[in-house]
């Protein structure tokens, strides 16, 4: 995500993209970063992918990098969501919910990955990301098990998405 | 009997029925009434749903516990992505004005969050409100022996303030719900390990889970037991790609905690699905040889 | 008619940024009673008060409302040079236009309208206003110190020296405190145990002070200038007086524990003396752990399993009848010192601290760098013995940490880090010292050299960041960790892990609630204005001195306990101490006698007073709160279901005159 010439140019504070995150849940919290590194440690991506350090995407969402952390095939879909971040940061940063905001931006800009797109179709036709099937009714029934129930998905669907007065912010 | 209500997400009844079967069958001997939850969806799930749209993510999760709190009864998971996505927003629906931007959400169908059911994991469950000693005589095989790597999980433990499950450093859980069953657990190196099934892309968790599963083949463990269906995946499933990628075979069979115990409380081997499984655990079969002498 | 001045301060632009000054001297000259309206840059200094001054002689005013900042900060001031005119200090009111207008309002509108407001309210209420003297009270001349560590010692030996007479209460059976455990300090690299074992020979020979160990304090009772004290001295079961120190008891006594001096790192007996150099140098009997002790009633020891150590001891002085002694002090001022503790946290543990033995904190490497320690001063693993190569220290664990432990920063742990590893380095020369830390705060008299002694001379490596995990992987500890400089993971196979815990006031709550002082939010002593009244208290006559107070280094300490000491000093060198006349106030004729009043004074001043008869009967009890004592807190006047009891400087008249001008409560006042 970080090209070698972007770290030559002069950093400028992006309060625009930092003001769209802080309206995601969570997305304000990098605030509180003070750049101690307990997030990175343990952080099982970082082992094995050092593009992946939470700590320096704190400090980009502290800078409001764009250009460095939105994009297609974006690193921080590397993150495992383990929240081990989550549980060492002191000041209560959360960084796995701030990546988890970030990813909300992707999404806004229709940069998930497919796999992500999957999961969704898949909820929106069923209210289950693992869909039911013949098959596995007559599997369940082996086992004495009742057909899966239908979700109600005009319950469901009528939850989705904002009102008029949250997309003008609050 | 003390009645809960069952969230059963949608892994397990859609992919390892064997599981549900498991818990069905196991949680009344131990004195745990099921009531089932009608109209549930998915908890939504925590890793892409939550990706999408926090906001969405948080209001569906609220309309699943406002099940619960219809039937007057707290709610309990089977799925450590459920327990986490159940448990956050429970925790985070402690803030009024998300509360109230989700409530505005809620009522578009008529519904109400109010925060009344609090959400178990279903081994918390077990230990809190049945404890070791009564699992322990349930048992009507004990499995004296075998030795049981333990796999944690990330979403059972972390964030701890949020899941108040176990201490994350050093976890007990796991371990004594294990020796309940007469076998004996083994914490292997790279316990802490996460599974890596969220993280997106191959290379990753294909390394992740290599690292873990050859510190549990150094324990020489006769299956690797757990409590999350997702992790489960990985280790069946991914294991097989693991052997083929790097030309090593571990061999280490999965095993979900339940079916363990339902195995240990007298059900059959041939009854609980393992043959459906990529890995199966037939170390077990020795103790119904055993029961069979 | 009241002849009324009003000044308005620009406090530079810190009030004239935002609130706009002319307007707001404008429209003051139109409140009824205003004879003259000014402004001036700095209020507060030689020109702005000689300009109120000269205002009041010219215009003859017998009323001033000073518009500047809070009355906290100059209300001293003002109302001195108000008492320098011939004007009685308390008819001078302040306007707080600053903290509450230009401060916390954006809009200068705004600012500008409230600023104003708010000098017409204080003109009401210096209106209505009554001259009022100051309460003498008598002093007791003598000073009681709570807690004998550094700070204490030099409190008390500051006063003493200066001929006043000093009582020092420690509740351990030595003094010393912390520091004496302390191997060597920071940035000199002295030698604790040399600045402060003679410090506490002096205390013990001193003629001026009386040394009591081994007690608490168990009541505190009076006000300033005439404080009694209650004193618990803990049974030692050793008669003082009568021992040598000579240490057969401790030899023969069959019972080990482990030694809080060193701690826990070593053992000692149930008859023991905490260190070679204690002050006293006498034994004390824990009847926690003597065999007697299972046999104990509450009043000592009824059936004995056990005298050895009597049966060997050859002055006699074993007392196993002790009982604890009360001893009743007057005194007229207090310092309170009662230290820190290391706090471990729920980092610590993460650390795996209280898992493995090889993870220790700062006070137990600290006992086995000292030449007295455990070790003898040399640097050992608890685990198995050897000496380490590789060690691995943490800063900030549990400090600035709000989530897992406290959010101040330590202040010590910086410097006390870089000398543990220089310490290190120096006695096994082969080891590797790391540190991980988060900023380097090394900002003291010859820190910052000090902190480049440790890098530069001793190579110790510094690393920016805090480690996640330590894992015990074959009898070594595995820190992970990350420099967040370069971005890098950095795993370290470490023998032996140093934390650098978070420093917690001592005290919690007990003495601070004893001598009715406030704490802050993490329990340190509360100083009456962190800058204006730093060593003092909101309880007049009682002090602060040291890590009670905030964390701080030695230096600081001391500095902060000779500066307690001269404000001791200050009020024990006067024969009379001038109070505050802002106290309560009870109509006696009105007072019903239902003393809810004294049920809710905090500082105990409400005393039941007899109404006699002219046939000198009693025929009534009222309210009569004792002026010496009375804090002006105000409780007692909000209380008092008839409205009996008024403030002195907050009567109900000035305050609702004040609050009608504000339009809150007109209808009331009309009414």
């Amino acid at each position: 995500m970080s090209s070698s010439d972007a770290k030559d140019e002069v950093v400028r504070v992006d309060f625009a993209f930092k003001r769209e995150l802080a309206k995601k849940v969570e997305g304000d919290l990098a605030n509180f970063c003070y750049q101690c590194g307990a997030c990175v440690g343990d952080c099982p991506a970082t082992r094995y992918s050092p593009a992946f350090n939470p700590r320096e995407i704190m400090l980009k969402v502290l800078y409001g990098l764009e250009s460095e952390l939105l994009g297609p095939d974006s690193v921080l879909w590397q993150c495992t969501n383990c929240y081990g971040c989550h549980e060492r940061c002191p000041q209560e940063v959360k960084p796995v919910e701030v990546i988890i905001s970030l990813k909300n931006m992707l999404a806004d800009r229709g940069l998930a990955p497919p796999a992500a797109d999957k999961v969704i179709q898949t909820f929106m036709a069923q209210g289950r990301t693992v869909p039911a099937n013949p098959a596995i009714d007559k599997q369940r029934a082996k086992f004495d098990l009742p057909p899966m129930g239908a979700v109600p998905m005009d319950e469901i669907l009528a939850l989705i998405g904002p009102e008029a007065e949250e997309e003008s912010g609050s | 009997m003390k009645r809960y209500a069952f969230f059963p997400g949608c892994l397990i009844p859609a992919r390892h029925p064997a599981m549900e079967f498991a818990i069905r069958s196991t949680l009344p001997k131990l004195g745990i009434e099921i009531v089932d939850l009608e109209g549930a969806s998915c908890c939504p799930d925590p890793i892409y749903f939550k990706s999408k749209d926090k906001l969405d993510w948080l209001a569906v999760a609220a309309r699943n516990l406002t099940l619960a709190e219809d039937l007057g009864l707290d709610i309990f998971t089977n799925c450590s992505g459920c327990t986490a996505t159940l448990s956050e927003t429970y925790h985070l629906l402690q803030d009024e004005e998300l509360r109230d931007r989700v409530n505005r959400r809620l009522a578009r169908v008529d519904r109400e969050y109010r925060g009344t059911s609090r959400v178990r994991h279903i081994a918390t469950l077990v230990r809190d409100e049945v404890g070791y000693d009564a699992v322990r005589e349930s048992v009507e095989r004990p499995l004296e022996g075998l030795k049981v790597a333990i796999h944690y999980g990330c979403h059972l433990l972390k964030p701890s303030r949020i899941m108040q499950v176990d201490n994350p450093d050093d976890p007990q859980v796991l371990e004594r719900l294990i020796e309940a069953l007469g076998a004996t657990p083994v914490r292997h190196a790279n316990w802490y390990l996460c599974c890596g099934k969220a993280c997106d892309g191959e290379e990753i968790p294909n390394q992740m889970m290599h690292d873990l599963l050859a510190t549990v083949h150094d324990e020489k463990a006769d299956v690797l037991g757990m409590i999350c269906p997702t992790c489960f995946g990985q280790f069946d499933h991914g294991q097989m790609k693991i052997a083929k990628l790097f030309d090593e075979d571990f061999h280490t069979p999965p095993i979900y905690y339940f079916q363990l115990l339902a195995f240990a409380q007298g059900v059959p081997y041939g009854k609980l699905g393992f043959e459906r499984q990529r890995f199966k655990p037939v170390a077990l079969q020795r103790y119904e040889e055993v029961a069979a002498k | 008619m009241s002849r009324v001045g009003v000044f308005v301060c620009h406090c530079g632009e810190n009030i004239a940024r935002n609130v706009k000054v002319q307007e707001v001297v404008e429209s003051s000259r139109d409140i009824p009673g205003t004879v003259v309206t000014a402004d001036y840059p700095y209020l507060c200094s030689a020109p702005g008060q000689q300009m109120v001054i000269d205002a009041i002689e010219e215009h003859d005013l017998d009323r001033v409302v000073v518009a500047a900042c809070s009355p906290q900060l100059h209300e001293p001031t003002f109302r001195a040079a108000a008492a320098q005119a011939g004007l009685n200090p308390h008819l001078c009111e302040m306007a707080n236009i600053r903290e509450h207008c230009s401060w916390v309002h954006r809009d200068a509108e705004q600012a500008s309208a409230k600023a104003y407001q708010t000098v017409v309210a204080a003109v009401e209420r210096v209106k209505r206003s009554r001259p009022l003297d100051p309460i003498e009270v008598p002093v007791t001349k003598r000073a009681l110190v709570i807690g004998a560590g550094v700070a204490g010692i030099r409190s008390a030996l500051d006063m003493a020296n200066a001929g006043h007479s000093v009582v020092l209460v420690e509740r351990q059976p030595s003094i010393g405190g912390n520091m004496s455990r302390l191997s060597e300090t920071f940035p000199t690299l002295d030698c604790s145990q040399c600045i402060l074992t003679p410090l506490m020979v002096q205390v013990s020979r001193h003629p001026n002070i009386e040394l009591l160990t081994y007690s608490e304090i168990e009541e505190v009772s009076g006000y300033v200038g005439n404080f009694k004290v209650r004193i618990r001295r803990k049974p030692s079961f050793v008669v003082a007086e009568d021992c040598t120190a000579c240490g057969d008891c401790a030899e023969v006594c069959p019972q080990p524990s482990g030694n809080e001096f060193d701690m826990a790192l070593s053992s000692r007996k149930a008859i023991y003396i905490p260190f070679p150099q204690a002050v006293p140098s006498v034994y004390t009997l824990d009847p926690d752990r003597c065999l007697n002790s299972k046999l104990d009633s509450p009043t000592g020891f009824r059936v004995l399993a056990c005298v050895k150590c009597d049966e060997v001891c050859k002055p006699q002085c074993i007392d196993f009848d002790m009982q604890p002694e009360f001893i009743e002090r007057e005194v007229g001022v207090i310092v309170a010192a009662t230290g820190f503790d290391m706090k471990l946290g729920q980092q610590a543990a993460e650390c795996g601290y209280g898992k493995h033995v090889d993870v220790m904190d700062g006070l137990e490497f600290e006992r086995m760098l000292s030449a007295s320690g455990p070790t003898e001063g040399e640097v050992r693993r608890p685990s198995d013995g050897k000496t380490p190569k590789d060690v691995v220290f943490i800063q900030c664990v549990g400090s600035r940490n709000p989530e897992h432990g406290v959010s101040y920063c330590s202040r010590i742990c910086c410097m006390y880090t870089a000398k543990h590893a220089l310490l290190l380095r120096h006695k096994v020369p082969e080891s590797r010292a790391y540190i991980f830390y988060m900023d380097i705060r090394a900002g003291g008299k010859g820190y910052e050299e000090f902190v480049h002694r440790a890098m530069e001379e001793e190579r110790v490596m510094y690393i920016r960041g805090r480690p996640s995990q330590i894992i015990e992987e074959e009898g070594k500890l595995k820190v992970l960790g990350v420099d967040t400089l370069s971005g890098r993971t950095v795993e370290i196979d470490a023998d032996m892990v140093v934390l650098a815990a978070a420093m917690e006031p001592a005290d919690h709550g007990e003495i601070a609630g004893k001598l009715r002082i406030a704490a802050d939010t993490d329990g340190f002593f509360k100083e009456a204005h962190p800058k204006l009244r730093p060593v003092e208290t909101l309880t007049a006559g009682i002090f602060l001195a040291g890590t009670a107070q905030a964390p701080k280094d030695i230096p600081d300490t001391v500095s902060q306990a000779s500066a307690a000491a001269s404000k001791g000093m200050e009020m024990l060198s006067k024969d009379f101490l001038e109070r505050d006349p802002s106290t309560a106030h009870v109509d006696e004729s009105a007072c019903a006698g239902c003393f809810e009043c004294l049920a809710v004074c905090p500082y105990g001043a409400i005393e039941r007073k007899q109404l006699l008869d002219a046939q000198g009967e009693v025929f009534r009890e009222v309210a009569a709160p004792n002026p010496a004592m009375c804090e002006g807190c105000g409780l007692c006047t909000v209380t008092c279901r008839g409205g009996y009891i008024d403030l002195e400087g907050y009567t109900d008249e000035q305050v609702f005159a004040q609050l009608g001008a504000l339009g809150a409560l007109r209808e009331v006042i009309e009414r």
